[in-house]
């Protein structure tokens, strides 16, 4: 069954919250709603179940306005599960199941054959079966969601509408009410759910809808909409999307949040490559402005050094350093207030980078992240260890872990002078 | 599990229909006059009429004062537990009886504004009862009425009480007025509850009422299982929640406003039956709503009997006993707290 | 001539019979204003209110004729014996009917409507809603009920006999100064206690005995505050011979004229309401005017 809505207005004590929604909802799909809170989720999914009436559109299920349908007609083909239930009395979980019957039953009808086993069935997809005697007062939050999902499928709908279904869920249940969602779909069933969780939106959605103070700012595939500069614009936050190999979908993080007000108490160049950057640039990243070099834009320290706004002297990858980059990286150090060589494995193609640090001639301070292993990240036959030996007996120094590192280069250019040797 | 259930769901029916058919002859059997349970027996079949055509005095008192007495009781009995149990499924809440939206104390007004205007006829004084309940509930309604023609059941409660405590000033006030006469007792007793006024009239008008009333409410009762779910569950399960809501109250209104204006406000049985049968036989009202009634029914006649003898040949106001049933129960329940409400 | 004073017995007792015979059925008012008709003399009596209605049928010489009362700790001595129905703001329908009563006194409201429906005919005297309130309510129950039961000339004696009783009392304090008089009702030690006010036999009874209810501005039996007695400070109390011991010993009354000066007595109301109500009169007059 397609949802179409066109046009829908709907306001609360004068108060517009929803304005000029139009969508239209696939027979089958799972399309999710996100938002912040306040920009009107629940109020859209009420609208469409009809336990409100918009002020202006219309709501279409199938072609048939909502509008003109009993609230028993309604319930034969849509049914909701709304954010909070709460059960008056100590009914067990099949007697809620059993009364998704209700719309498919006359006033005196007893529980026929067919109510019977769809109330089984449902129970045993929603996996609540082996507590079926139990209060569901007694239930855990997440048990309770998985019976009122059972009361929900039990009710044989063809539109299904959830508000937030994982709030207050542990992971594990979260994702089986979403594998319990997907398996419906495949039969058929239309699904459309509000979700605060972009990432699970993400991944289970086939389409989103992005909802900014009741209005829609982005209908389409997640990766079409979950864009940062979308999520920035209805959430005011920074985030970053990548694309998780493992479970072939978007996964959105948010950025930590940067002080911008103090200045920097120096520049820092930072030689890293193969993701032995990123706790160095993350540590530093607040007190220091940073540089990084050479690293070609597939190491993942270039992604991090890229959230984070280094300078960046890249170069091509698989290839030795140009001597260009070379330069440009040498240029840099000297620039700079310190250098810092990280735990980097070093290969024949990252070698240069130590000689680099070396021709500074101690003129910047150097600091180097466990020199005494060398060894086990030597790639270039122990030209690299003796490159750093030489660096230590240089002047250069040692440092074994982050933290000391911070403290270290705290107490050396806490003033405002450029650290000088 | 269900097959257990449908088996101890019929033997509770059973049970339950062969203590109302108990209750009958017993409550006809009691009395402060000796009549031999043989004799009384036969009166209720029609004998006792003498060749003359004119009564014995046994065949009256059975058959014009215990037997009516004892239908009424049935009938009041039956119409506050099941206005009752409504109560306490529309307002998820265990502590609703059927005069939460201030019946008891309209109906009090108005009943003890009839005894002070010295309105004589049994016809006055229900009527007057009847007014003043359905005028406070009316009231009630309106106050709990929100815009969009709503109605909060949170609301309704809160209402309820400030009305109910307002009717009962008035009350208070009237038996101010009286005090010092007859009349104040009058008022008192009314007010305590009490099957003695009980005639062949009050049943011909009762009865229909109490079993349409009853059974509106019985076809009801699916929807109150699905209000269980929250007002907005219910919607998704296809019911109208303000129509249902609407209809429930206004036939328990109706129901309740009945009972209490020919016998006055009888406390607990609204209250506690619902909770007792709740925990023998869940709160699907489907089955709730019937075995409470009758279970009302049936303990409202016993009660009345206890309050015909024990002090007998006077009366104690049936109000009493089922106070002192109810109470202590009611404490038992909450302390236990394994009640299956 | 034995045979012509044979016959002028029977004529005499024809004629004793056609008179008394001819009493019947008669019709009275009762206490709603409606009519009752008793259709033949009364011999299955029962009292199902105040007790009044006994004390009557006993100075009527009709004790005989009654079969039960309801019972009151005011009941005569004389009907200690008899079934009781009830109390007599409560008495048991059933139990009266199973007496199969041909009069019943004094009963009210439901219970009235009820013996009523089943055929019994009920007498109740007094203002609207059984009420005695006046000396001469009295008299209108026992001119009545003596009508109903045959004895209307006792009937008129025994109203003759008190009303003398009454004025003679009346005589003896015409006038003289009108003591002020408080007539309450204090159960519970300096509590707000309740007064009877006017419209009430208690305060006829005052103003015959030679005082002035101080409280007969208000009607009926309110409540009033203990700043009102002290206000209004009279100088006799009369009280419930149990509370007697509550009015004296009030520390927040104790300046009042009555509890100062000791002039607190106790009077059972409910003598108020019966035949021997002038003797309730001459024992008033005595606390008022005690010189006399």
């Amino acid at each position: 069954m397609d949802i179409t809505i066109k046009g829908l207005h709907f306001s609360y004590n004068g108060k517009p919250v929803l304005e000029e929604i139009s969508l239209s909802i696939q027979k089958g799909e799972i399309f999710a709603i996100v938002g912040p809170n306040g920009s009107g989720k629940t109020t859209l999914l009420k609208n469409i179940s009809g336990v409100l009436t918009p002020d202006a559109g219309a709501v279409y299920l199938d072609m048939k306005q909502i509008a003109g349908l009993s609230t028993r007609e309604i319930a034969r083909h849509l049914t909701a599960v709304e954010q909070e239930r709460e059960v008056g009395f100590d009914f067990t979980v099949r007697e809620v199941v059993a009364m998704g019957r209700i719309p498919h039953q006359g006033r005196f009808a007893r529980e026929t054959q067919k109510d019977k086993q769809k109330i089984r069935e449902a129970m045993e997809l929603a996996n609540v079966i082996s507590f079926a005697d139990r209060p569901i007062r007694e239930l855990s939050g997440g048990e309770k969601q998985r019976t009122f999902l059972a009361m929900a499928l039990s009710q044989e709908p063809k539109v299904l509408l959830l508000d937030e279904p994982t709030t207050h869920l542990d992971i594990n249940y979260q994702i089986q009410i979403m594998e319990i969602v997907r398996q419906q779909t495949r039969t058929g069933l239309t699904v459309l759910m509000a979700l605060h969780d972009l990432n699970l939106a993400a991944q289970y959605a086939d389409r989103v809808a992005l909802v900014h103070r009741g209005r829609l700012l982005a209908i389409g595939e997640p990766k079409e909409v979950l864009t940062p500069s979308n999520i920035r614009r209805a959430f005011e936050t920074d985030v970053v999307v990548g694309h998780n190999p493992l479970t072939n979908s978007l996964y959105i993080n948010t950025v930590p949040y940067r002080r911008k007000a103090s200045p920097p108490l120096g520049n820092i160049h930072i030689i890293c490559g193969g993701g032995s950057g990123v706790a160095v640039l993350h540590a530093l990243a607040d007190r220091f402005s940073l540089s990084v070099g050479v690293i070609s834009p597939l190491d993942s320290d270039f992604q991090a050094a890229q959230r984070l706004g280094a300078k960046i002297v890249i170069d091509a990858p698989f290839a030795p350093i140009s001597p260009k980059a070379y330069k440009e990286n040498l240029d840099t150090m000297r620039s700079s207030d310190g250098v810092v060589i990280c735990d980097t494995p070093f290969g024949p193609g990252n070698l240069p980078n130590l000689r680099a640090a070396l021709e500074l001639e101690n003129k910047v301070n150097i600091y180097i992240l466990n020199p005494e292993e060398i060894e086990k990240r030597d790639y270039t036959g122990g030209q690299a260890a003796q490159l750093v030996r030489q660096l230590v007996r240089s002047g250069a120094v040692p440092i074994s872990s982050v933290k000391e590192l911070k403290r270290c280069l705290a107490v050396d250019y806490c003033s405002t002078d450029r650290g000088v040797n | 599990m269900s097959r257990k259930r449908t088996y101890s769901r019929r033997l509770v029916f059973a049970v339950l229909l062969a203590l109302t058919v108990l209750t009958l002859l017993a409550g006809v059997v009691v009395g402060p006059v000796h009549i031999p349970i043989s004799d009384a027996f036969s009166y209720l079949i029609g004998r006792g009429i003498f060749a003359d055509g004119s009564p014995s005095v046994s065949y009256l008192i059975i058959s014009q004062i215990r037997l009516p007495r004892v239908l009424l009781g049935l009938l009041v009995g039956c119409a506050l537990a099941i206005s009752g149990g409504t109560m306490q499924g529309l307002f998820r809440n265990p502590l609703a009886s059927p005069y939460v939206l201030g019946i008891a104390s309209g109906a009090s007004t108005g009943a003890s504004l009839i005894i002070l205007l010295n309105l004589h006829g049994v016809l006055f004084l229900s009527l007057g009862a009847f007014i003043g309940g359905s005028l406070a509930v009316g009231i009630v309604y309106q106050l709990a009425q929100e815009r969009d023609r709503k109605t909060s059941v949170y609301t309704l409660i809160l209402a309820g009480v400030a009305v109910g405590a307002l009717f009962s000033a008035v009350t208070s006030f009237i038996i101010f007025l009286s005090s010092g006469t007859e009349r104040m007792t009058d008022v008192i007793f009314w007010i305590m509850g009490g099957l003695g006024r009980a005639n062949w009239t009050y049943l011909y008008v009762l009865t229909p009422i109490v079993a349409l009333g009853s059974v509106i409410l019985i076809v009801f009762s699916r929807d109150l299982n699905a209000l269980a779910m929250g007002e907005e569950g219910a919607f998704h399960l296809g019911i109208n929640p303000e129509t249902s809501k609407r209809i429930m109250l206004g036939v328990a209104t109706l129901l309740t406003s009945s009972a209490v204006a020919f016998a006055g406000t009888i406390g607990f049985v609204g209250l506690i039956i619902p909770h007792i049968m709740r925990l023998i036989i869940g709160p699907d009202h489907r089955f709730l709503l019937p075995t409470t009634a009758i279970a009302g029914a049936v303990f409202l006649v016993w009660a009345d009997m206890v309050a015909r003898t024990v002090v007998q040949p006077a009366e104690l106001p049936v109000g009493i006993i089922t106070a002192f049933l109810g109470a202590p129960f009611f404490l038992y329940l909450l302390k236990t707290k394994k009640a299956r409400m | 001539m034995p045979k012509r004073v044979l016959v002028v017995l029977a004529v005499l007792m024809l004629l004793g019979l056609i008179a008394s015979a001819q009493q019947y059925p008669v019709t009275v008012i009762d206490d709603r204003g409606l009519e009752v008709t008793i259709e033949s003399q009364p011999n299955r009596i029962v009292v199902a209110g105040i007790p009044l209605y006994s004390e009557i049928l006993i100075d009527l010489g009709a004790l005989g004729r009654l079969i039960a009362v309801a019972q009151s700790p005011d009941n005569p001595p004389e009907v200690a014996d008899l079934p009781r129905v009830g109390e007599s703001f409560s008495p048991s329908v059933e139990v009266i009917l199973a007496l199969e009563p041909d009069l019943v006194l004094g009963a009210w409201g439901a219970v009235r409507d009820q013996l009523e429906e089943l055929g019994i005919v009920v007498l109740t005297t007094g203002r609207s809603g059984a009420i005695i309130a006046s000396v001469s309510d009295i008299f209108t129950t026992i001119r009545t009920v003596g009508i109903a039961v045959g004895n209307s000339a006792r009937a008129a004696d025994l109203i003759g006999q008190i009303a003398e009783q009454i004025i003679i009392i009346e005589s003896a304090v015409l006038g003289r100064e009108p003591v002020q008089v408080a007539f309450l009702y204090m159960s519970v030690p300096d509590t707000a206690p309740y007064a009877i006010g006017s419209g009430s036999i208690e305060n006829e009874l005052i103003l015959r005995a030679g005082g002035t209810n101080v409280f007969a501005d208000i009607f009926g039996f309110p409540p009033v505050s203990l700043e009102e007695v002290l206000a209004r400070d009279p100088e006799v109390i009369f009280t419930d011979p149990d509370h007697v011991e509550n009015v004296l010993e009030s520390q927040l009354l104790r300046d009042v004229t009555a509890v100062r000066d000791g002039q607190v007595f106790g009077i059972k109301a409910s003598y108020s309401t019966s035949t021997k109500v002038a003797e309730v009169l001459k024992l008033m007059s005595e606390f008022l005017h005690p010189e006399e």
